[in-house]
């Protein structure tokens, strides 16, 4: 229950529909009501007439058919724009979130899980409100067909008691099963998943190692596997199928067996014998609802845990001094980071200049990528500072110092729409034709993009796949080249694409850096070859700092490094 | 709607569907007992009106009670027996057809594979076939027992009177008509608004994804707006999907609400006429229910056939493709090392090939003589895999021909061929597993722990092997993403220098790694390999300074081939790549 309340949390603030779940919650029972109705009338109609039917009797049946469906669609409508509403509210406060949330959240949980936070866990949101409804519909319509129940004969209803408890230990000791099965199926379901995307999405391997039938067979032990799992919760299904026959088994045998001795020491008439047997049967079904709703919650609160964590973590500290607009040196100051337990950057001091080309080089895990996160503010120093100037970079306003660099990294992200968006992307000033026309010459995109259909209108597909790595690469640095920044912070920029398109990346690159304070990590001398200032980091440490023809004399590491390029 | 789907050829055709159930061997005898269990399960609902509408009309004959009590013990045991068989006949059949579709899939020619996305191969075997199959031996067990059911039901009622019977029958036509037109115009606009969903859904993923560029770009404010916008869409079309339901349940309700009165008004009728007993009119309603709701089933599975076929289609369509080598062959030499030949000589003789229509390689010749070492540069799309894919036999050469040792290599065996091949690609492929399971993978004779070890040294691996924990018996997860780039290509050199094939193929084996790990990889594959005849796709053109031989490929064309001196004479493109290099290297 403490947990619940945990994530109750994720819907404060936001508008509910009250009013709306007043309304279903009034259609839900008013159709439950119609239910008992139609059992109270069934059983009327046989009481009154056991030769005729009463025609007064008939058309109240009917009119309670008619406005069972009735009711019955207007709650499907009325709990349907109920549910959207309540997932929009808390879809919409997760969005928000997420603008705010700080980058290393993001780092550390992945875009993938993130992204199924807003889409699929959203999607639950409403349970909470929906078993809250069903549960205090269950809850009438069970009272009120035990009530009706020992109306028509209070013996028979205490003797039906016993039934109870026997169901209720049957469908624990179901749900055990069910719960131990779904979870084997899911393990071997999984296993086998894992197993054909990964051998699907490399088939050129198992071909060249001349892999086929062991992989058959490999495929063979995990289909079945999962067979034998499928076998197991086959089985707890059809168990809990045949509950019901086994119910109604249980009640036929109180209401007629025990029933028929009333009716003949004339305690009950046949009509109301025949009512109970139906009220016993709705009652148990509600019982069966009540009981899954402990089920339901489970996996609501698994769903929504990670909401309500998301929501809890605090937003990034955004606000701070502006930036004022006198370029500074940036100074790294005995910064010492770590993600977890491994510290990654240990008491480093380095110097960025102002209007230089900084290059940061080193091997893998030697901390350049972190170092670059420092810089980007997605983390805070353990220890130590980076200061612009005099300032720590901490106290500026984040929004004002992140408008103040831009990134250009391996990865070439683009979003879908036009290229117009894309490289309009984040400008708040309005941009002439021409302007735009002048910065794609300068980025290299113009030619392929006048050579598009629609130009500048020409769609951008998801993540940018119908361009080439060169070309979404330009188009990132002209959006870069729009933002027009005093820092450039360039991570690989021309990894991963080939001569030609390195060579055009290049290009754009150097108009985007003419005037501009830049740092680049690179992992070969060709890229890094305009460096004035160069950054050997080793193990989270600088190991030397200084100008290319200072290193050269002075740093192997260096040394090595351009003598590689040839 | 926008959201209209592709169908593949075959949709519709029966053809498909009988090819399937040739195929996959289904598990009859199961199937069999599944549809006696059906049949029983057909009768005891058969028999329910007759033993329970006495005590529902209130009479409480001890004959009566005992029967029902026996009935709903009987029921419940049919019922039981009925579902065991059906989820066990589906599960079966789905585990053979599951076998039989990946075994087809793994032998399958790789032209095949460029067709079609990963995704939509593992899904193929995996959810599609679950569904297709499972529903198709569903339908197999369910569709004559609930006519069975349909029939006699109908002729119970008409012995109590025929006028009951018409009465249930006059409603099927309308709900026939109702469920095949309405809901196909249903499932249409439901189909346009999913389609919908998943776009509104997928932008929201996108810029979920892009989170860092959102931030680095200052640009939440807006982005805060643009998800409003697409969350109030998504609500939108998810309202517009509600309704469309409600409207379907709406109709549906309402026939059956007909249904019932014109049952109800017959039964009434007839029982104040004095031709039926209350007992048959109670009996009666509970078959007319019955009846409609079997009737509904039959026409929903009719429907489903549709989907079912386009499912099975997909399943047919990998299991007929054209294969490498039947299930025999690869059976045959999953225990055969391949046969060395020692260090030999490839040579290309006028060979061309194309993708469909795209030309990829136009009258290419070129000799690797034995145990040198040829590098192979040009840029992207002129050809370079493609001459690795057609070693490999992945694709049949086109023209033209591809000599192993001076014998044409179109005579040996493909499995014969390929071990005589070590491939190493760009982003070095391993699978999941231990340590033990990577460096073995498609070696066929025992390899001692010693010489594991020993390979893994030589290949640079050991350090981080020794490290893990199970050392050898270490776990790599999936696509070897708990290791590094190096590390996982160091796995992979380790791996072909046990596997000991006489022709080494590098497919930018170190693009994909920092510079100092790409020159320790690249020291560690000359050194391993010395004396292999080797073949390297390269983009880094420092790498092909010492190579014996460099062969430019320029859109299929070869534009030169010969020594790195040699060539910056004599072949300008090689002249334009080196500098293009290297101004890289004086500009960027």
């Amino acid at each position: 229950m403490k947990n619940v309340k945990r994530y109750l949390k994720v819907f404060q603030g936001i508008k509910l529909p009250w009013m709306l779940m007043a309304v279903v919650l009034a259609l839900n029972i008013a159709h439950s009501y119609m239910l008992l109705e139609q059992s109270a009338l069934t059983a009327d109609v046989i009481d009154t007439s056991q030769k005729a039917i009463n025609g007064q009797i008939l058309i109240r049946f009917i009119a309670v058919l008619v406005i069972s469906a009735v009711l019955n669609i207007a709650t499907l409508y009325n709990s349907g724009l109920m549910e959207q509403k309540i997932n929009a509210g808390v879809r919409t406060k997760l969005w928000n979130k997420l603008m705010r949330l700080p980058i290393r959240y993001y780092d550390q949980e992945g875009g993938d899980s993130l992204v199924s936070r807003v889409t699929t866990d959203t999607e639950s949101a409403c349970s909470y409100f929906n078993m809250a409804i069903s549960t205090v519909t269950a809850a009438y319509a069970a009272i009120v067909a035990g009530m009706r129940m020992y109306r028509y004969s209070p013996k028979l209803t205490l003797y039906s008691l016993i039934s109870i408890p026997i169901m209720l230990i049957l469908a624990v000791l179901l749900g055990k099963l069910t719960f131990a099965a779904s979870k084997k199926f899911q393990v071997a379901f999984s296993a086998s998943l894992g197993y054909l995307v990964e051998r699907t999405r490399n088939l050129r391997l198992m071909k060249a190692a001349r892999m086929e039938h062991g992989e058959q067979e490999a495929g063979r032990r995990r289909f079945d596997r999962q067979f034998r799992a499928s076998i197991l919760s086959t089985i707890a299904n059809t168990c809990n199928t045949a509950l019901i026959p086994i119910f109604s088994l249980i009640t036929i045998v109180i209401s007629f067996v025990v029933g028929g001795q009333l009716v003949q020491a004339g305690e009950v008439t046949v009509g109301k014998l025949v009512g109970f047997y139906t009220l016993a049967g709705m009652l148990g079904q509600r019982t069966f609802q009540l009981m899954d709703i402990y089920i339901i919650v489970k996996r609501t609160n698994g769903r929504m845990a990670k909401v309500a964590e998301l929501l809890d973590t605090p937003d990034e500290t955004a606000e701070g001094i502006e930036m004022d607009v006198a370029d500074a040196d940036i100074n790294v100051r005995d910064v010492s980071f770590s993600y977890g337990e491994a510290p990654v950057l240990r008491g480093l001091n380095c110097r960025i200049p102002k209007g230089e080309v900084t290059a940061i080089i080193g091997d893998n895990g030697a901390g350049k990528s972190t170092l670059f996160k420092l810089l980007e503010r997605m983390y805070d120093p353990g220890e130590g500072g980076i200061y612009f100037g005099g300032t720590n970079v901490k106290d500026f306003d984040l929004t004002s110092w992140r408008q103040s660099l831009a990134i250009v990294s391996q990865d070439k992200p683009l979003l879908s729409g036009t290229v117009r968006d894309n490289i309009l992307y984040g400008v708040r000033r309005k941009v002439t034709e021409e302007e735009l026309v002048q910065v794609s010459k300068q980025a290299g995109i113009y030619d392929f993009i006048m050579a598009a259909p629609g130009g500048f209108d020409a769609p951008v597909g998801m993540g940018g796949g119908n361009f080439s790595g060169g070309q979404r690469q330009c188009i990132a640095i002209a959006r870069a080249m729009m933002r027009n920044p005093d820092y450039l912070l360039l991570d690989e920029a021309t990894s991963n694409l080939d001569a030609k398109s390195e060579q055009q990346v290049s290009q754009a690159l150097r108009n985007l850096m003419r005037g501009r304070t830049t740092v680049m990590i690179a992992h070969n001398y060709s890229a890094i070859r305009e460096a004035s200032h160069i950054v050997v980091l080793r193990d989270g440490q600088v190991e030397a700092e200084g100008s290319p023809a200072e290193l050269l004399e002075t740093n192997a590491f260096y040394r090595e490094f351009v003598n590689k390029a040839g | 709607m926008r959201g209209r789907t592709k169908e593949k050829a075959s949709y519709g055709s029966w053809k498909g569907f009988f090819r399937l159930l040739g195929s996959i061997n289904l598990p009859w005898p199961v199937i069999a007992l599944a549809f006696l269990a059906e049949i029983g399960y057909s009768q005891a609902m058969l028999m329910m009106p007759g033993t329970t509408a006495s005590l529902m009309s209130g009479s409480l004959e001890p004959e009566a009670l005992r029967s029902a009590v026996v009935y709903y013990v009987g029921y419940a045991a049919v019922l039981f027996a009925d579902f065991l068989m059906l989820g066990l006949a589906g599960n079966w059949a789905v585990r053979n057809a599951r076998t039989k579709v990946w075994g087809g899939m793994t032998r399958i020619r790789v032209d095949y594979y460029d067709e079609h996305t990963p995704s939509a191969l593992s899904s193929a075997v995996t959810n599609d076939l679950q569904e297709a199959v499972s529903s198709l031996v569903r339908l197999i067990i369910q569709v004559i027992p609930a006519f069975y059911y349909i029939f006699a039901a109908m002729a119970t009622v008409g012995q109590y009177d025929v006028l009951l019977m018409l009465s249930v029958l006059v409603l099927l036509p309308v709900k026939w008509i109702y469920m095949v037109a309405v809901s196909r115009r249903m499932y249409t606009a439901s189909t346009g608004i999913y389609h919908r969903i998943g776009q509104l859904t997928g932008y929201l993923a996108e810029r979920v994804k892009n989170l860092p560029l959102i931030k680095y770009y200052t640009n939440e404010d807006r982005e805060l707006e643009n998800g409003s916008i697409a969350v109030a869409d998504l609500f939108t079309a998810q309202m517009r999907s509600v309704k469309v339901n409600c409207a379907n349940s709406g109709i549906g309700t309402a026939i059956n609400l007909l249904q019932h009165l014109v049952c109800i008004v017959t039964g009434v009728l007839l029982l104040q006429a004095g031709r039926i007993t209350i007992e048959q009119w109670v009996a009666f309603f509970l078959f007319s229910s019955t009846i409609s709701s079997r009737f509904g089933e039959l026409i929903g599975m009719w429907q489903s056939l549709k989907s079912l076929q386009g499912m099975a289609a997909r399943a047919v369509e990998i299991v007929e493709a054209p294969q490498e080598q039947s299930e025999q062959e690869a059976k045959a030499v999953a225990s055969q090392e391949a046969v060395s030949k020692g260090a030999q000589s490839v040579e290309f003789r006028n060979v061309s090939f194309s993708y469909g229509e795209k030309k990829a390689l136009k009258n290419v010749s070129f000799t690797v003589p034995a145990g040198t070492a040829t590098a192979i540069v040009g840029l992207c799309g002129s050809g370079k895999t493609t001459l690795m894919n057609l070693l490999e036999r992945f694709y049949e050469a086109g023209e033209g021909q591809i000599l192993l040792g001076g014998g044409d290599a179109k005579n040996e065996s493909l499995s014969n061929l390929r071990g005589r091949f070590s491939y190493v690609q760009q982003d070095a492929g391993v699978f999941s597993g231990t340590v033990r399971e990577i460096l073995t993978y498609g070696i066929r004779r025992e390899v001692s722990d010693q010489k594991m070890t020993e390979a893994a040294k030589s290949a640079g691996a050991w350090e981080f092997i020794s490290k893990l924990p199970g050392g050898l018996d270490g776990q790599v997860s999936a696509d070897g993403a708990s290791l590094s780039g190096g590390q996982r290509q160091r796995l992979v050199l380790a791996r072909e220098f046990l596997r000991n094939a006489d022709i080494l193929l590098l497919d930018e084996p170190t693009s994909a790694l920092d510079a100092k790990t790409a020159s320790a990889v690249e020291e560690t594959i000359f050194r391993l390999f010395k004396g292999k005849t080797i073949l390297m796709i390269t983009h880094d053109m420092s790498l092909v300074r010492n190579m014996d031989q460099i062969v430019v490929l320029q859109e299929g064309e070869l534009k030169g081939k010969g020594r790195y001196d040699g060539l910056l004479e004599s072949c300008p493109l090689f002249r334009e790549m080196v500098e293009m290099q290297k101004m890289g290297v004086e500009l960027a």
